[in-house]
Order: C-alpha cells, then structure tokens, then sequence
C-alpha cells in the first residue's frame, strides 16, 4: 500500500491542503508531491495531447509533476510538486493548461 | 550551363533564400556556411514581421523618422512576400499576419504615435491609430495604462526556426549545394572572376572560381568583406531575447511600443516570446570585441526586458521563462540595410542591415533579379553600398 | 535571506552533497566568506537526503556504510559561519572569466545574485532517463526518486514496485521499499550474470570494498528471502495501464543482445522504478563556459579539471559527479581535493600537512575510483539494447511531445545539421522545462551515430541562462 512511513517516523504539525475545493490532510515538512501520491493521486497534469503525466526523477530536474500552486497575489502559477513543501490552507489545481488550450 | 554562378557566403536566411532564387532562375549556386545552418540571428531573432516604423526609427525626432519612412516601400513587398512565403515553399511556416499593434503610454508617445501614422499614410503603409477604448477591446489582455496603439493589420510573426532551413530545402532540390562547417579564407579577383578558398571541417581546402560573390554573413559581413579588401559599415549587436514555457492563449497580436524597448508575440505552440531590443555583452578578446563566443547575458536586462513586458501584460508573471539567449543581428551606421554591388569590387554584392528577418526574404528577391539582370524593378538605391564610397575612395 | 549585494564572497559552493559538505569541512574555520546553495530544504544532497527538520526519523539511513557520511553531514550542518542558501536554485553565473563573478539565484523570497571570487560546482546527478513504450504513465519514476520519497519524505509511494535497470542500486531501493512495507514484484537486470561474475573477478577491488560487497549480498539475501525475483539478462519492455501504470513486460535477452517480445511475460505492478545509471548536472559548470568532454561510460558530458580540481575557467573548482559519475565517497574526495587546491592557490594552508592530506586523498581516490570503474562496467548498458526498447511512438523528449520517429524523420536532411544545437533549433528536441535534460543524452549519440562525428563534434545542447526555467514573477522586483 501507498502509505506514510509511522514505525520510526514522527512527523511535523498536521495540516491541510486544497486541492480543487478537495481537503487533503497532510504534514508541515511534506512537498506537494508526497501529498497527493499520499492521497492516490498520480497525475499531476496533463500533456499537449491530453495523457496523464506524474512525478518522474522527484528531484527538480525533469518538471514532469508541475502543478497550480495559488499564489498571495491569488494567482495560480505552476510549481514543481516534488521541491514545494506544503503550508497549512494552500490551494493547488491539477495543471491543465495544454488541455484548455 | 548556368546563367551564372553565384558563391553565397552566409546560410543565414538571406543567403538560403537568395540562393533558392537564384536557383530557380537558372544559376548555379553554392553556399558556404561556417556553422550550421541557420544558427545566428536568422533562427535565434524572435521571428516578429513588424511593418509599421519601429521605435528605433521614429525616437530620434522628426527629421530622422522623415529619412527612415523611405524604407516602407520594402515593408509594403515585405508584406506581399510573406503573404505568399508558404505557398511558395509549400511547407508550414507558421506564419501567422493577423495584427500588430504599437502601444502608447504617455502623451509624448501617443504624439510620437500620431506622427508615425501621418508617415505611413504619406507612404501607403496600411496602419490604423487606435485610441484606449479600441486598443483595450481589440486586446483586453493588455494592461489598462495603454492609451493609444498604432495598428497594422498584416503584422504578425513567423517562426524563425523554420523559415530559413524551408528556402533551404528548397534551394537543395533547385540545385544549391551547401557545404556547411566550412570557412571561406580568403576572396581575391582577376580580370575574370573571384577566387575563394574556403576549409572544410576536416582541414582540406578548396579553392572556387566564381563570377559572383554575395556576402549574406549578417553581422559578420564587414570581415568578410575585408577579405575583399572592402569596407563595410556593419556592427554586429548583441540582443537578448526570452521565451516562456507553453502558455495557455494569452496574446494575440504581434506587441511593440512607441517608448520601451519590447517585442513580444505568442507563438502556435503557446511559448511567449519576448525581446525587443535588449542587449547581452560580447565577451573580449586581446582588446577586441569577440563576437565569435557566445555573447555573456545581462540579467538586468533580462529582468528588464519582462519587467516591460509584465508592465504591460500582467498574466505574464505567472509563465516561466525558459530560456534567454542572445542573437547577433547586425546594424549599419545609418540603421538601413546596405543591398546591391560594391563599387569597388565588382560582382561583390552585399545584402544585411535593418530589420533582416521581416526583410530578409525581400533582400534575397532583390539581390537574385539584380546579380541575374543587372537591375531591380523596385528603386532600391537608396540602399546601395555606393552611399558607403567615401571609406572604399583609399582602399587600393 | 537578505543578500548583502555589497559584499564579495570568497567561495559559493552549489550543492549541500558529499562533495560540498567535504568541501565545508576543510574549508571551515579560516575565516573564509562562504555561501552553500541547494535546490533541497536540508544538507545532505541526494545519497543523505533528509527527512524535513519537522520530522524525527529514528532509524535514517542505518547501516554502517553510511555512518561516516551521516557523522560529516551532522558536523558541517551545525556549523554557524556558513551562509547557507536552501530551497534555493542557481539560474546562471555571469562574469565567470571575471576576478568577481555573479550568481543568479531564485530562492524561497525571489531571485537575487551573489557576488564571489571563487564557486565550487558539486550539483550531483540524476537518474540516466531510459525511454520505452510507456515510460511516461504515472508510476513509472526513477529508482532514485522513489528512494527519495522513502528515505526523506518517509512514505512509500505506491504498492508494488518492479524495478528494472542495470545499476545495483536498485536492489538497495528494492530492499529499502520491502522495509518500509511495499511490495516489490521483481528486481530486473539487463546484466547476464555471467558478466557480473566476469566483472567481480578484480578480487583486489573486492577486497578493498568489501563492505560494500557484504551490504550487497546482504540486501540480495533478503530479497530472496522475501521471495522477490531478481532476474538476470532482462529487459523491460513496455509499461502498461491507461491513465496509470498498471504492469509491466519483462523480456529476456538473447546471446546476440536482441530482446525476444514473444517471450515476454508481465507482471502486476503498478509502479515502475528506472535504475539504468546517472548523469551528471553539467548545465550550470557548461553555461559558465567551462570546457566538457563526452564520456559515455561517466555519465555523457563531464568537466575536466586540474590536480586542485579547478575546470577550465579560473577559480571555477568542481566536484563529484560532474567530474564522471563515481558515487558519494569519490564526490567528497574531490570535494576536499577542490578545497585544499583553493586554500593553497590563495595561499593558506600551503605547508607539509596540506601536501599529505591531498597525497592521502589522491591514494584514497585511486582505490575508490577503481571501484568506480568496476561498478560501470558491471552496470554497462549497451545503447543497442536501449535502442531496441524505442516503438515509433514512444516519446524522447517527453516536454515538447517529440517521438522516436519523430527524431528519424527530422534528422532525414541532416546535412544541415552537425550540432544537436543546430537539430534543436530545427526540431524542438529539448525546448521543453527540463531543458533537455531528458532527451539531450539520446540525441546527441543518435546525432554522433548518423553523422559519423565524434560526440565532442557534435556537441549537447546549448546551455543557457536560466540553467533551470524560472517563474517570471519571482524575477521582479517585489
């Protein structure tokens, strides 16, 4: 099973992200990353021709699990899921752009 | 046998598209090119074909924009060329001509604007003047401290990556032979004819015989045509241009500006590309200008450069940039482009300057009419290197 | 972190891994302005990738083939005259050729530069990306990412892992994922063991690397314990599922190196984990204009450097796996070697003590680098076997959506191009976010093969500032 690590482990203040009008739990110190694969989900965005892609090297080199991230300025802009630690009440989309294009 | 055989120096767009009409009209071309194909400011510019009078041209007073609208009847078979480009050549070029608009955001740019829009109907440049209202309902995207635009309805962009390597393609089946990675080292000329010696990549030498020369080397025409024993007023400049990540559809028209250094357009595939002007810095060299390393980037201007463009679309600070890099265009000391024969050197022609991509195909038509006949049906003296006499007179 | 924009660093040292954190380490103490950059929240790098400070993990990374590395990471990450820069990505370094030089970075509060005299480049590596029908499904990840999400961020990323690849640290992922409670179908291998036998039989490498030997059976032992397949001489095939991964094909290899499709079998799984190799992340060293020579057995472009470990342009040093791919403990050598050779060429530290510790870690690095050398060849995959994995459609350069056919059909009228620089521009190959970084190793040898010319002719991709994309809005003044 997919599931946080807990025999040895002890993790930071739990929190809560958004995602889409979605709650998801998770933990102060966890990137967006861990959260959803956490949560079961895998597709992080969607390509030109409209196929699922997830996170791929899970260290900020292939871009492959960019998704929304709203900013302060309550703009969404895409962010790398595996290098950005969750706050308590962010909000994230799953990335469609090409697909809206 | 050829009508006439050509060596094209340069496989830049000016030197595939000359070549692909010279072909066609019967000589026998070579081209010798340094690098590959299309590596310098042909495919590294931001593929804008802008027809209405740029801001460089019009921001030095009345006097000058006055001597610089003589170039509009070359953006008017700009127009007609590009139009037409992808039939020609039977490939997609992604050429897309569906507005260009030139914004204003002060009073003195709104005046500049009006002065411009006076020029281009004296001309027969097609162009509107559009106050805010139209501006911002033709572009909502646009921020709301525009005040006025200057319209032309056929700018637009094509891809750079494509345009060149499409005539030259084409040229290859008319014939052209292309030898690339290769340098031409020296140019002399006999009663007769010119001989090149140019060196493959793999050290061997070979020495051309040729009735003709077009030096097409872009910004690095001047030391070819020092190898001619000429001097040409050429300067190459480095300018820094930026490309986002693929955007959903945020902007629609080709956007310049009557005071700020930009350019920027939104190409088929979604990526924002943004320049306009904004320099790099060649690295030296024993003392000299090296203009054949990579020009080091400014980050400041980087930063400027989409300050400008963020300024005036906001949505643009939520795209990633992807990448800058910094083409080497190549500018003449009185900013028009140097087309025809070199008095001094006959048969040496020479064709950079301006605005050598939205040109670029119109400088390949003229300089295959005039190296095949002898003269333009276009009046294109103005643009002579003739005008550049005075430092040819010592030259031996 | 405020930048004091007035100030010149004497050293900014990019990347917090075995190579930076040796670097700090002998560096430390003299008095020295120096500034650590990282991508990641912690030290550590790859190989010792923390879980977050607000996590505590009783039992990170045990064993004792980590305990030297676990006790340098504890010593140097408390040390306070550091300025340490995490989160924090370099964009680009200007004036390299300059006596000061400018670092462009994007940290958590917006971009900012750094000025320094001198940089240590120690940016590590990441997993060499093998593309096959399939590969870009969700669930099929790196062996180094999936051991990221156990060992850092303490999750298993999914239920039953198949891993597949030619480099042994996919047995050690393997076992890792099959402790923290995972399910592992199968460990794959391209490798016969006869060529594993073959490479072992350096018995005096064995010998001086003998832990790590025992580690390795150690692991193997539990693998068969737990009734995981390892399989020798195999490939994977292709990726199945629709919206996610749902198995795997696995395929022998014949004597003659072709795969037999029709022997295939599958198995459930519904992650995949690639673990062929790595490459190094050379963009930021090139982008400095600093000389890189093709070495496909190191990893594919690799910097040169002197005995003080310095590339080509002056006061630029490098470290670890940009110098050739050879693991954590040839990384913090180098990473000592750089910063002895920067203390001696600024004149400190030049007596016998400094001249013994650098002949002391050449000795050092001449066995480990033998190790080094036997691991590639036993990891060696030949491109022929990697080429056989590609159908028409299966995508290489994954950003830009371009496929192996595409790559045939726009190196059709390759006259025009002798540069993967030139084909870029004509093809869109490597435009995308990851900049090339997984496509450009491909196109480069597929360029070579076609043209006849030698890699280093043919070139990578062009490496230009920002060395990774960057949110505009983060470069703006706030």
């Amino acid at each position: 099973m997919t599931h946080r690590m807990n025999n040895h482990t002890s993790r930071g203040r739990a929190i809560s992200i958004e995602l889409e009008g979605r709650p998801l739990s998770c933990f102060e110190g966890e990137t967006i990353a861990t959260v959803l694969i956490s949560h079961n989900i895998l597709t992080f965005r969607h390509d030109k021709s409209g196929k699922p892609r997830g996170p791929v090297c899970n260290m900020g080199v292939c871009y492959e699990c960019m998704v929304d991230v709203k900013q302060p300025n309550g703009d969404f802009a895409r962010r790398r899921a595996c290098m950005t630690l969750v706050a308590d009440a962010m909000s994230i989309r799953i990335n469609n752009v090409e697909k809206t294009r | 046998m050829a009508l006439r055989d050509v060596l094209v120096i340069g496989g830049g767009l000016v030197g595939c598209a000359s070549a692909f009409y010279l072909a066609k009209a019967g000589a026998a071309v070579r081209v010798v090119e340094r690098g590959d194909l299309n590596r310098e400011a042909s495919g590294r510019n931001a593929g804008s074909l802008h027809f209405q009078l740029e801001h460089r041209l019009i921001e030095h007073g009345d006097a000058q924009a006055e001597q610089f609208a003589q170039i509009i009847p070359l953006n008017l078979m700009a127009i007609d060329a590009w139009s037409g480009l992808e039939a020609e050549l039977g490939v997609d070029l992604e050429i897309i001509m569906h507005g260009g608009l030139m914004l204003a955001e002060t009073p003195e740019q709104v005046a500049r604007l009006e002065k411009k829009y006076a020029l281009e109907q004296r001309w027969g440049l097609p162009t509107e003047l559009l106050d805010k209202e139209a501006v911002l309902k033709r572009a909502p995207y646009l921020s709301d401290t525009v005040m006025a635009a200057g319209y032309s309805p056929q700018e637009g962009h094509a891809n750079p990556r494509h345009v060149t390597l499409a005539y030259a393609r084409a040229a290859a089946k008319a014939g052209v032979i292309f030898d690339t990675k290769t340098h031409v080292k020296s140019l002399k000329r006999d009663a007769s004819c010119w001989h090149a010696t140019i060196k493959h990549d793999d050290g061997k030498e070979e020495l051309l015989k040729t009735q003709t020369v077009l030096n097409a080397a872009g910004a690095w025409a001047g030391q070819i045509a020092e190898m001619a024993n000429i001097h040409l007023p050429v300067y190459p400049v480095p300018l820094l241009m930026n490309v986002t990540e693929e955007a959903p559809p945020l902007l629609d028209h080709l956007i310049q500006h009557a005071g700020r250094k930009i350019t920027m357009k939104q190409v088929r595939d979604g990526q924002i590309l943004i320049g306009g002007g904004w320099s790099s810095r060649f690295h030296q060299k024993n003392g000299r200008l090296d203009y054949d390393r990579a020009p080091e980037p400014i980050h400041e201007n980087i930063i400027g450069n989409l300050a400008v463009a963020t300024d005036l679309v906001p949505q643009l600070k939520n795209q990633h940039l992807l990448r800058s890099w910094t083409g080497i265009a190549s500018v003449t000391t009185d900013q028009l482009p140097i087309l025809g024969e070199v008095p001094e050197a006959p048969d040496f022609y020479v064709a950079t300057g301006g605005s050598g991509f939205t040109l670029g195909p119109v400088y390949a038509r003229l300089m295959s009419e005039l190296i095949l006949t002898g003269g333009t049906e276009a009046q294109i003296d103005l643009y002579s290197p003739r005008r550049f006499r005075h430092i040819n007179m010592f030259m031996g | 972190m405020i930048a004091d924009h007035d100030t010149v660093a004497d050293m900014v040292i990019v990347g917090a891994g075995p190579a930076g954190l040796a670097a700090i380490d002998t560096l430390g103490g003299q008095g020295l302005n120096i500034h650590v950059i990282d991508e990641q929240h912690r030290a550590g790098g790859q190989i010792y990738r923390q879980p977050p400070a607000t996590f505590r993990v009783s039992n990170w990374m045990d064993g004792p083939l980590y305990d030297e590395g676990k006790a340098l990471l504890r010593d140097v990450e408390s040390r306070t005259d550091i300025n340490w820069h995490f989160g924090t990505t370099v964009l680009g370094l200007f004036d390299a050729d300059d006596p000061v030089k400018q670092v462009w970075l994007n940290g958590p509060d917006g971009a900012y530069t750094l000025k320094t005299r001198a940089v240590l480049i120690a940016p590590g590596c990441y997993d060499l990306p093998v593309a096959f029908p399939g590969w870009t499904l969700p669930g099929v990840m790196s062996a180094g990412g999936v051991q990221a999400f156990v060992k850092s961020q303490q999750i298993v990323p999914g239920n039953r892992f198949l891993f597949a690849g030619a480099h042994p640290l996919q047995l050690i992922v393997a076992d890792q994922v099959l402790a923290a409670g995972g399910d592992v179908a199968a460990v794959v291998f391209s490798q016969s063991f006869r060529e594993v036998f073959k490479a072992l039989k350096h018995m005096s490498v064995l010998w001086r690397h003998q832990l790590k030997f025992r580690e390795t059976a150690k692991v193997l032992g539990r693998l068969r314990k737990a009734g995981i397949p390892v399989i020798f001489n195999h490939s994977i095939l292709n990726a199945e599922g629709q919206d996610a991964v749902t198995g795997a094909r696995v395929v022998p290899i014949g004597e003659d190196g072709v795969i037999d499709s029709a022997r295939a079998r599958t198995f459930d799984c519904d992650r995949v984990a690639i673990c062929y190799g790595f490459l190094p992340n050379s963009e930021l060293v090139r982008q400095a204009g600093a000389h890189a020579e093709w070495d496909r057995q190191a990893g594919g472009w690799i910097i040169p450097h002197d005995r003080d470990m310095c590339s080509s342009v002056p006061d630029i040093y490098v470290a670890g796996e940009i110098t050739g791919v050879a693991g954590a403990e040839v990384a913090a050598e180098e990473g000592r070697l750089a910063a002895l050779g920067y203390l001696s060429r600024m004149g400190k530290n030049t007596g016998d003590s400094s001249i013994i510790q650098r002949r002391d870690i050449e000795s050092r690095l001449k066995s480990l680098r033998g190790f080094a050398d036997l691991l590639r060849q036993l990891s060696h995959v030949p491109q022929s076997l990697l080429d056989q994995l590609l159908s028409a459609d299966t995508l290489i350069c994954r950003c830009e959506g371009r496929t192996a056919a595409d790559l045939e059909t726009d190196l059709a009228p390759s006259p025009h191009f002798n540069t993967a620089d030139g084909f870029k521009l004509a093809s869109r190959f490597g435009m995308g976010l990851c900049q090339g970084r997984f496509c450009s190793h491909r196109v480069t040898q597929k360029l070579a093969q076609q043209s006849g010319l030698d890699e280093n002719k043919v070139g990578g991709f062009s490496t230009r500032v920002p060395v990774k994309p960057v949110l505009i809005g983060d470069l703006l003044p706030k």
